[in-house]
């Protein structure tokens, strides 16, 4: 077993590791004081927006969902 | 000014310097001051000029590491203080504002502790292969030094941890045949840990027959020299390197 070569790397990927931390955690310090997020969660509708499409509580769209969601 | 004093002793200012501010300030306030220095605490005595009235406080010095950023700061304001006799208020917020404004310049620290640690194995008689080594070597212990204090590991441990890094990776030359001096690169990239202002304050401190300082700051200085042998030695074995 090569000793020196292994504890070398092991420095190595140690160092690099936590540069990589805090990196992560600059850019999610970044990302919280400017409100955005590097993460986060939508409906379709807010990917998949067309312009024209009825607003979310818009009555014509009474019809696409079951009685019982209502 | 109790405070006061115990930063300038915490960022590496010597006695004498901590005395001469002092006394400066209290002078601009019509006052007396005299400091006791401890290696851990200041006692400061403040009294009028009749001596009728007398205060002591006792302060910690606080573990902020040496800056002589933060020297020049503290004693420039004492120089303030002298020459325009301002409130007190004005006194005590321009202290907490170098105090939270401190460790100014921090990005560029690490970049030009490596090129005068690269500089120095120049100096030693290395070759480009292990200025390069060295300057890596000081980069990634001075970056790691950095965030082991900021997590409040204990000075020593951070030493000796620092060390060890700079010499693995100061090993580099001679574990993939790099250059031409191997040794010089290992021996030269633990050379930014050593401690050379505590012990020229300590010298400093003597010289002033502040011999309970002196000898304080001595013994600081040779327990983290002592704690960077160790580092630097199981660095040293497990790469198998052979220095004499």
């Amino acid at each position: 077993m090569n000793t020196p070569v292994i504890t070398w790397a092991c420095i190595i990927a140690a160092i690099a590791l936590l540069c990589a931390i805090d990196a992560a955690a600059a850019a999610i310090r970044r990302s919280r004081h400017h409100h955005h997020r590097l993460l986060d969660s939508a409906d379709e509708r807010e990917l998949l927006y067309a312009p024209g499409d009825p607003a979310p509580n818009h009555p014509d769209l009474s019809d696409c969902y079951d009685e019982d969601d209502l | 000014m109790a405070q006061y004093c115990a930063a300038l002793l915490a960022c590496g200012a010597t006695c004498i310097r901590i005395d001469r501010n002092v006394e400066r300030i209290a002078r601009a306030y019509g006052l007396d001051a005299h400091a006791t220095i401890m290696p851990r605490h200041v006692h400061l005595s403040v009294c009028d000029r009749d001596g009728c009235d007398v205060h002591t406080a006792i302060a910690t010095v606080p573990d902020t590491g040496i800056s002589f950023d933060m020297n020049t700061r503290l004693s420039r304001l004492s120089w303030e203080v002298a020459d325009t006799r301002p409130p007190l208020d004005f006194f005590e917020s321009r202290y907490t504002a170098i105090m939270r404004g401190s460790r100014r310049h921090l990005r560029a620290t690490p970049l030009l502790v490596a090129l005068a640690n690269a500089s120095f194995c120049r100096l030693f008689g290395g070759d480009a292969g292990a200025m390069g080594v060295v300057f890596a070597a000081t980069i990634a212990g001075y970056y790691v030094k950095l965030r082991l204090l900021a997590a409040g590991v204990d000075s020593r441990a951070v030493f000796a941890i620092c060390a060890f890094v700079s010499s693995v990776i100061g090993a580099t030359c001679s574990l993939f045949d790099i250059g031409s001096r191997p040794s010089i690169a290992l021996g030269t990239s633990v050379l930014y840990l050593v401690p050379g202002i505590p012990y020229l304050n300590s010298f400093s401190d003597m010289l002033y027959r502040r011999y309970l300082c002196a000898l304080g700051r001595f013994a600081d200085a040779m327990v983290l020299t002592c704690c960077l042998s160790a580092g630097m030695c199981a660095g040293m074995w497990l790469m198998g390197a052979k220095m004499f």
